[in-house]
């Protein structure tokens, strides 16, 4: 949901980090692009705090992705403790993952109705996202009745598949509605007939996307992130504090989100072949992204059985120190924690990186994608630049200038 | 990465919008996305739309937790 441009009243700054970028434009390139990511260290806040609570307080710190932050902090917190092999993982995972997907989808839903349309100068739409919100909304209490989805251990899962369905179906009836206008394109032949009808505000800004000097600028040559296992993040995290600060993976930087979710897709692969890495690929992406969640969350909602939450007892006997690291999908890519129980069950640390630090890096996907780009005036270094941010979603406000 | 900071509601305004406050920064934001808003209830505000409403207990809590961050942290 991050907005690119001058948006940085007191009160967003307030709520959390930024990304500042600023551009040298020399010789009709981009001679420089210095991205930098002021972080809220948010995590600092769990610390000293037992288990549970922190599991409870972690999806209040964050507006935009609190399900995956709790769920991360919960999964983080069950392998400090030595839950996991307990667990009904085979019946808890699928509900968890739907929990994400949901939250995954009202999230790229924001930024089809009201980030889109900001970008083509067009008013936002924030209206249209009540049907999908209220489709998402009905997840949670359609598996775990009680609310206790993102408790340690697991909840009392009570899957409720008539009304999964039935948000299902909504999630699906607004995407056509509101997004695609029809069925989603599957190729770049799809996909260009679907722009020039510009039905939507994504096919507008698909139209747009496509235009001969805009489809393949921006490319970055940066590999996908890949890495899912929650044993590497807290290799990653456990052995270097900053790693957020400067996230690698085999190092070099890494791009995590709906292109790395998505690359095989075949719209994706076709707009690649077609138009290569560069604004139309991520787009193309995104809507691939957007297009297979409901599809994806009616196959992972026939693997769903009931479970009851884990017996701690064995766990509430003497408290044992340990660490953990727990990882949870959100709409921009893959976040991580880490943290280290005390003797008495209390977090003595508590490390995490999210997405916009592997996308918004100082020599991630952004800054490389930026760096050496054609673009023939310093305004037009702006504006393709504010879409590149657009397409890479940050999860806090941005600042373009030029130097 | 984007903390979900209450703010305050501290008046309602026509077309669907808010006075907030946040942090004693007062500010403007749309309530097109929560319904039955009220003078004194808590929101959390992203890039000028409320996107959910707290209770104050909860608000109150989130209001402690990031009181509590190191200084450089937001």
């Amino acid at each position: 949901m991050g907005h690119a441009g001058a948006h940085g009243s007191p009160m967003q700054l307030s709520g959390g980090g930024a990304v500042s970028v600023r551009l040298a434009v020399a010789g009709g390139r981009i001679a420089a692009a210095e991205v930098a990511a002021r972080r809220p260290r948010a995590v600092a806040a769990l610390v000293g705090r037992p288990a549970d609570e922190a599991a409870r307080l972690a999806p209040l710190l964050f507006s935009l992705c609190g399900t995956a932050q709790g769920l991360a902090v919960a999964r983080a917190c069950e392998a400090a403790l030595g839950l996991a092999p307990g667990m009904d993982a085979g019946a808890h995972e699928p509900a968890r993952g739907l929990l994400t997907d949901a939250e995954a989808l009202e999230s790229h839903g924001w930024q089809a109705v009201v980030e889109w349309p900001a970008l083509l100068g067009a008013p936002p739409r924030p209206a249209a996202l009540r049907d999908l919100r209220a489709a998402t909304a009905a997840v949670a209490p359609a598996l775990y009745p009680a609310g206790d989805g993102l408790r340690i251990g697991g909840g009392a899962l009570r899957p409720d598949p008539a009304a999964l369905d039935g948000a299902l179906a909504r999630m699906s009836d607004w995407l056509e509605t509101q997004v695609f206008g029809g069925p989603p394109p599957g190729d770049a032949d799809a996909l260009a007939a679907w722009a020039a009808g510009g039905r939507t505000d994504a096919a507008r800004l698909a139209a747009r996307l496509l235009a001969p000097d805009l489809a393949g600028w921006g490319a970055c040559g940066v590999g996908a992130l890949v890495e899912r296992s929650a044993e590497w993040f807290a290799a990653a995290l456990g052995g270097d504090a900053d790693f957020a600060a400067r996230p690698h993976h085999r190092d070099a930087p890494a791009l995590t989100g709906p292109l790395e979710r998505q690359a095989g897709h075949p719209l994706v692969v076709s707009a690649t072949a077609r138009h290569g890495d560069g604004l139309a690929r991520l787009f193309a992406a995104r809507l691939a992204d957007m297009a297979e969640m409901p599809r994806r969350m009616a196959g992972t909602v026939t693997a769903l059985g009931q479970a009851d939450p884990t017996d701690r007892r064995a766990a509430d006997g003497p408290a044992q120190a340990g660490t953990g690291c727990g990882v949870a999908e959100t709409a921009r890519g893959r976040l991580a924690h880490w943290l280290r129980l005390d003797g008495t069950g209390r977090l003595a640390d508590a490390r995490m990186v999210a997405p916009t630090d592997w996308n918004f890096a100082a020599d991630g996907p952004l800054a490389r994608g930026l760096a050496g780009a054609e673009v023939p005036d310093a305004a037009a270094a702006v504006a393709r630049a504010r879409l590149l941010v657009a397409m890479l979603d940050p999860c806090v406000a941005c600042e373009i200038d030029v130097v | 990465m984007c903390l979900a900071v209450p703010a305050l509601v501290t008046a309602l305004l026509p077309d669907d919008r808010a006075t907030v406050s946040l942090g004693g920064v007062s500010s403007t934001c749309s309530l097109e996305l929560v319904e039955g808003v009220a003078v004194g209830d808590y929101v959390i505000v992203h890039v000028g739309y409320a996107l959910s409403r707290l209770d104050a207990e909860e608000a109150e809590r989130t209001l402690a937790l990031l009181a509590e961050l190191p200084a450089d942290a937001a």
